[in-house]
């Protein structure tokens, strides 16, 4: 008998490339959504697709840099409320993206988790707790720990020689996005998900590279969103980005793409004050233009590999470089692949950040 | 040069070659007789071990062919709660951890079994079925519309994708689409009759409620496994009573589970080559003594004993080989006739066991071979020493032999120790849980009727019969000369009958013992008037239990008081598994159950129990754990830990793993309700059994598939199933009776040849051919009588060790001794039977030609 390679097999592929989104039984992000938190940190099973997000970057004693990004995809496979039956029903899917960027090896490792709901995969409703094997991500509400409210992050691979355990305090309250985290993503308005972000939080923690631990602290960004059909009409992936500037302003910004590369009218920002208070962009605020390309010796998938971003209204003429350029991330478990990593942020004001880019190889139509 | 010197010359210089020539080409028939005792010897053990291990395999091999990549596997008695999955998420970066169910159905129509399969084929790398699956289809796997078949096992069932499988499970019929096929990975076989579900889906169809019945881990790939270092940490993680162990020791389990009944069922098997190591010795003998003035003349021209000896061993072996060649043949067509018996007999045991195809591995064929030359090496021990003992002056007489007196004070004194001996084998207790000491002790008696049976001819050949008169006493008188000339090889002949009528004998016993222990057993614990149980399969296998729905169904037309739902799982007392049952302990106490050993009415057991919260156990139990009543028991059951005090123990049939039962309310708490292995309903005595019944079926019809049966045909189906029990062991005793047979004719026919010259004198002498044949047949009758002799005597001894030893210690059941008038009747037919078996070598004595036989030799 050998070790298998456990994500790849007959239904792996399950998790987005399911049939598209049916109109009877999911639960729609409507206009006048109201959020309540911290109830809303939890998982909204009514909702088709969900996700927990976390990236940001570390550095360690010795001032090594590494991105990290971790990530829960919550993928509901049957709509309604859990009927009798066996516990074990593939009612929703659970996929974990786990990524360790090393900047000065130019490396980037990447492991993937993907459970049925079960006690190894489930997401609580009314708080922040999702726990996908051997990996937790929960929120402790400040108390006798802290003063504050913190994250806390468990996530490893022994086979890809990396795990981290970071502890997360945000140093900004919590952004809702679009209209108080109504995000519209498409035409229809029930085209539309709903959007939450800690835009900073202070890292502390360990990172265990190789066998060997050491201590790091930085910065992260949390995003956590739920709908059921996200992606608009046309719109075959996005560019993402997600800026922390060094004047205190945070900046969320991405761009749904068509199949000919052009942005199209639900791409949307939010700028975030150093004080907190937050606006939100429309497509017309802000410009972003590819500068690079890099081509992926896996996938052959052209990606860009610098930007520029500007924010006029806000005095920002920022150029956007990645750190290492091979960050594709080959997912098994949601079938798609995707490049994110950190970027270094140059220009009016300079910084650090996470881009995502999806739709480069292979289409997303229909599939968020 | 004579045709004897031709051949002994030629046999000097190479003498095992001629030896085995001469086997072959001077008594072709009787050779191929003897290699047929070797053939239907080995026939039988192959026969048997081939058929069981095709019903054992379906619980074994199946085991390691399904479990995929895992490597361990965590088990709980009465199934692994969901809750142990987050225990082990710490783990779950080196280990895939996945549920697994698995269980039986009953394919509806053809009443095959099949096992259901659920495995979780989401993130656990169960590449093994991806086959024809898409994303589509896989989305419909998850969402419980289908199963997935592997290739064989479609043809089988002659399915096609696309169409809809029905079957009965946990009584209920449902209707399964085949999704896609599979190519079976590895050992194909164990997929012919395994249906692959989501595990969701198993769990629910197979009633598992919120537990499976393992999890399976299996090394991520490129993480370092220390399969040691491994089970030591997932213990660490896993409540008391949960075990992790490597998934091949599940097959370990599987084979202990079985093992006493296969080590019965080869050793009954095993008395066939004993038969058949006597036919061969007698035969060779016999052979060895027809050709004395052969050998006595290559020991007059200076042949040595181990040239000699060389030869007998050379036509032995021969013998052997050929005898074993034609017993593979034979035990391969034997074992798929009596698979479905042997299978039968497996079943009563475990619904888990499937019937499995029978296949002849290489393996199986060398240990034939290996068996027929052994029994034929062993068996020409006696003809060695003919050989031996034949003189090189003895040449020169041309009268047949006079073999020397036995001493029966000697063999006397052999006898009452290895019946002492047989005795103290038979105290000894199981070896493994192997009735090893009472095979010795059988095999110690049958030695005493093989001592025995000399005196005994002796005894028989010095019978005054004159009385009978020229008629009858003439030819009588010298059939006894006769056989006391040959009385060693005649001593052969009767041990192979007797030992053929002892087996016959002690098994007619052991039967009859546990068939009346088992009507009684039936009489006193099949109480209801109606009884309700899940569809059996063809062969009498129920597949699955009765659902609670149905349960209520049932409850709600009778009334609580008389319904009677058993339920069972698996639990565990100090790690060693054992069956936990719960029923209603206020309808036993009323209704009546079980027979107490102590003799106290159910009544007063089960008011106590009741009153104390105690349980009550059966004998395996007790016999098992040496705890009985008044004993506490501490049980880990699914639901935690128990500690009760024993109340009483009852007889019990019906298993040999141990059984505590529990008030059926402290059952569901512990073990849940997964459904009742069956229902019984007590009617009220005027009630009309037949309207009730209707009545019952009517309320079931459309909903539940369940047998209703009257307390008539309950009676009937526990008896049909014991039948079936000891189907193969009725077989088996015919085939050592055929193997006996053969022993009388080759021994009767080597002795008429041997006696031509007597026999023509006789006829010369005026004797008529009626005569003649009645000097034949008389050696056959006396034959028969000492082998019945024998036989009656060892068959008692050898029944009682099989019913108060080897039942005892192989399933913990204690029979009440019976000895039936048919074991006197078997005994007494054993003598027709041999002059029956006589008929051959009387007729040859009839055809012989005076003048050729009293003809000098040249």
């Amino acid at each position: 008998m050998s070790p298998i390679e456990p994500l790849r097999g007959a239904c792996v592929a399950l998790l987005v490339a399911l049939v598209p989104p049916q109109e009877d039984g999911w639960k729609r992000v409507e206009p006048g959504l109201e959020l309540v938190f911290p109830a809303d940190h939890g998982a909204h099973p009514g909702f088709e697709t969900e996700w927990w997000y976390l990236t940001g970057h570390l550095e360690d004693e010795a001032g090594a840099a590494f991105g990290f990004q971790f990530t829960v995809f919550r993928r509901g496979l049957e709509p309604g409320p859990r009927g009798e039956g066996s516990e074990l029903r593939a009612s929703e899917a659970y996929a974990g993206h786990l990524v360790l960027t090393d900047v000065a090896r130019r490396e980037t490792r990447f492991a993937e988790r993907l459970r049925r709901a079960s006690p190894l995969a489930r997401a609580t409703t009314g708080e922040l707790d999702v726990r996908l094997e051997d990996w937790s991500l929960h929120r402790a509400p400040p108390g006798a720990l802290s003063s504050s409210e913190t994250l806390a992050l468990e996530a490893g691979d022994p086979a890809r020689g990396f795990a981290y355990s970071l502890r997360l305090t945000p140093e900004k309250p919590l952004v809702l996005h679009g209209e108080r985290g109504y995000s519209r993503k498409g035409a229809d308005p029930g085209n539309a998900s709903a959007y939450a972000s800690w835009t900073r939080l202070a890292v502390t923690g360990t990172l265990r590279l190789d066998g060997t631990e050491r201590t790091v602290r930085g910065s992260a960004w949390y995003d956590h969103e739920f709908g059921s059909t996200v992606l608009a009409d046309g719109a075959v992936g996005w560019d993402w980005f997600s800026l922390q500037l060094a004047d205190g302003r945070d900046l969320m910004a991405f761009h749904l793409r068509d199949a000919a590369g052009n942005a199209l009218a639900p791409s949307a920002g939010t700028l975030v004050e150093s004080d907190g208070s937050a606006r939100p962009l429309t497509a017309a605020d802000f410009r972003l233009r590819p500068s690079a390309t890099w081509t992926s010796p896996t996938t052959r998938a052209v990606y860009p590999a610098g930007w520029t971003l500007a924010v006029p209204s806000a005095g920002l003429e920022l150029v956007l470089s990645p750190l290492v350029p091979d960050c594709e991330l080959v997912s098994t478990s949601t079938d798609v692949s995707y490049w994110e990593g950190p970027i270094a942020v140059t220009g009016t004001v300079p910084g650090r950040g996470y881009a995502e880019m999806t739709g480069y190889h292979g289409s997303l139509a229909g599939r968020f | 040069m004579t045709p004897a010197t031709a051949r002994g010359g030629s046999a000097l210089a190479l003498p095992s070659w001629t030896a085995v020539l001469g086997a072959f080409h001077l008594r072709p028939r009787r050779a191929l007789a003897t290699v047929l005792g070797v053939a239907v010897g080995v026939a039988a053990v192959l026969a048997t071990a081939l058929a069981s291990r095709a019903a054992v395999a379906s619980m074994t091999d199946d085991v390691e062919a399904l479990a995929g990549a895992a490597r361990l596997e965590v088990t709980q008695p009465g199934g692994v709660p969901l809750e142990h999955l987050a225990r082990l998420a710490p783990l779950a970066g080196e280990l895939v951890i996945a549920p697994v169910v698995e269980g039986t159905a009953l394919v509806a129509g053809s009443g095959e079994l099949v096992r259901i399969l659920g495995v979780d084929t989401l993130g656990t790398g169960e590449a093994r079925f991806a086959g024809e699956i898409d994303a589509r289809l896989g989305e419909r796997f998850l969402r419980r519309e289908g199963v997935l078949l592997a290739r064989p096992a479609a043809a089988k069932l002659g399915l096609a994708v696309g169409r809809r499988l029905a079957l009965i499970v946990q009584s209920r019929r449902v209707e399964l689409e085949l999704l896609a096929l599979f190519d079976p990975p590895r050992a194909a076989s164990a997929w012919e009759r395994v249906l692959v579900a989501d595990v969701a889906l198993a769990q629910e169809l197979l009633g598992r409620g919120e537990h499976v019945d393992r999890l399976t881990l299996a090394p991520r790939a490129g993480v370092p496994f220390d399969e040691a270092a491994t089970i030591a940490r997932v213990q660490a993680l896993l409540p008391e009573g949960a075990r992790v162990a490597p998934a091949s020791e599940r097959r370990a389990d599987g084979e202990r589970f079985v093992r006493s009944l296969t080590f019965n069922l080869t050793a009954l098997a095993g008395v066939s080559v004993l038969v058949a190591i006597v036919l061969v010795a007698t035969t060779l003998a016999t052979a060895v003594v027809e050709r004395r003035a052969v050998i006595a003349l290559l020991r007059s021209l200076g042949a040595s004993q181990g040239q000699l000896g060389a030869a007998v061993l050379a036509e032995s072996a021969a013998i052997g080989l050929a005898g074993g060649l034609l017993g593979v043949v034979l035990g391969w067509a034997g074992a798929r006739a009596i698979a479905a018996d042997v299978h039968g007999s497996f079943a009563t045991l475990s619904e888990d066991v499937l019937l499995g195809a029978v296949r002849l591995e290489p393996a199986w064929i060398v240990a034939g071979l290996a068996l027929g030359l052994g029994t034929a090496l062993v068996a020409a021990f006696l003809p060695l020493l003919e050989t031996w003992r034949t003189p090189p002056v003895q040449h020169l007489r041309l009268a047949g032999v006079i073999e020397g007196r036995s001493h029966p004070r000697a063999r006397a004194g052999v006898a009452v120790a290895l019946l002492a001996g047989a005795a103290l084998a038979a105290r000894q207790p199981a070896v493994n849980g192997r009735p090893l000491w009472a095979l010795v002790s059988t095999l110690l008696l049958l030695a005493v009727g093989i001592v025995l049976a000399r005196p005994l001819l002796d005894l028989l050949a010095r019978v005054p019969l004159a009385f009978l008169g020229e008629r009858f006493g003439t030819p009588l008188r010298l059939a006894q000369a006769a056989l006391a000339a040959a009385r060693r090889r005649a001593a052969w002949a009767a041990s192979a009958v007797g030992v053929a009528v002892a087996l016959a004998i002690a098994m007619t016993t052991m039967i009859a013992s546990f068939r009346s222990s088992v009507v009684a057993w039936t009489d006193q614990t099949m109480r209801s008037d109606l009884y309700l149980r899940p569809v059996a399969s063809a062969d009498g296998t129920s597949a699955g239990r009765i659902g609670s729905e149905a349960v209520a169904a049932v409850t709600a037309l009778f009334g609580p008081e008389r319904v009677d739902p058993y339920h069972e799982t698996f639990a565990s007392v100090g790690g060693e598994r054992i069956v936990l049952g719960g029923a209603p302990f206020a309808v036993a106490e009323r209704e009546g159950g079980v027979p107490f050993l102590d003799g106290r009415p159910f009544g007063v057991v089960f008011a106590e129990a009741r009153a104390r919260g105690g349980v009550v156990v059966n004998e395996p139990f007790e016999r098992r754990f040496g705890l009985g009543r008044g004993d506490r028991v501490r049980l880990t059951t699914p639901g935690g830990t128990l500690e009760r005090e024993i109340v009483g123990v009852y007889r019990d049939f019906s298993g040999h793993l141990g059984r505590v039962v529990l008030e059926l309310e402290d059952f569901l708490r512990v073990a849940g309700d997964e459904g009742a292995e069956s229902v019984g309903v007590h009617l009220p005595p005027e009630a009309d059994v037949e309207a009730e019944r209707a009545r019952l079926r009517a309320a079931l019809a459309g909903r539940f598939e369940l047998e209703v049966l009257d307390a008539r045909e309950v009676r009937a189906e526990v008896l049909r199933v014991f039948e079936r029990t000891f189907a193969v062991t009725s077989a088996l005793q015919g085939i050592s009776a055929l193997v006996a047979a053969l022993a009388v004719v080759l021994v009767l026919t080597a002795l008429v040849r041997e006696r031509e010259r007597e026999l023509a004198v006789v006829r010369v002498l005026g004797g008529s051919r009626a005569q003649l044949g009645l000097l034949v047949a008389g050696q056959a009758f006396l034959l028969g009588l000492a082998g019945a002799g024998i036989g009656l005597g060892v068959g008692l001894a050898a029944g009682t060790v099989l019913v108060a030893v080897v039942n005892v210690q192989s399933f913990g059941w204690s029979l009440d001794l019976t000895v039936p008038a048919s074991v006197l009747w078997s005994a007494a037919a054993v003598v027709p039977a041999c002059l029956v078996a006589g008929w051959i070598p009387a007729w040859l004595s009839l055809r012989l030609q005076p003048q050729e036989a009293l003809r000098e030799p040249d």
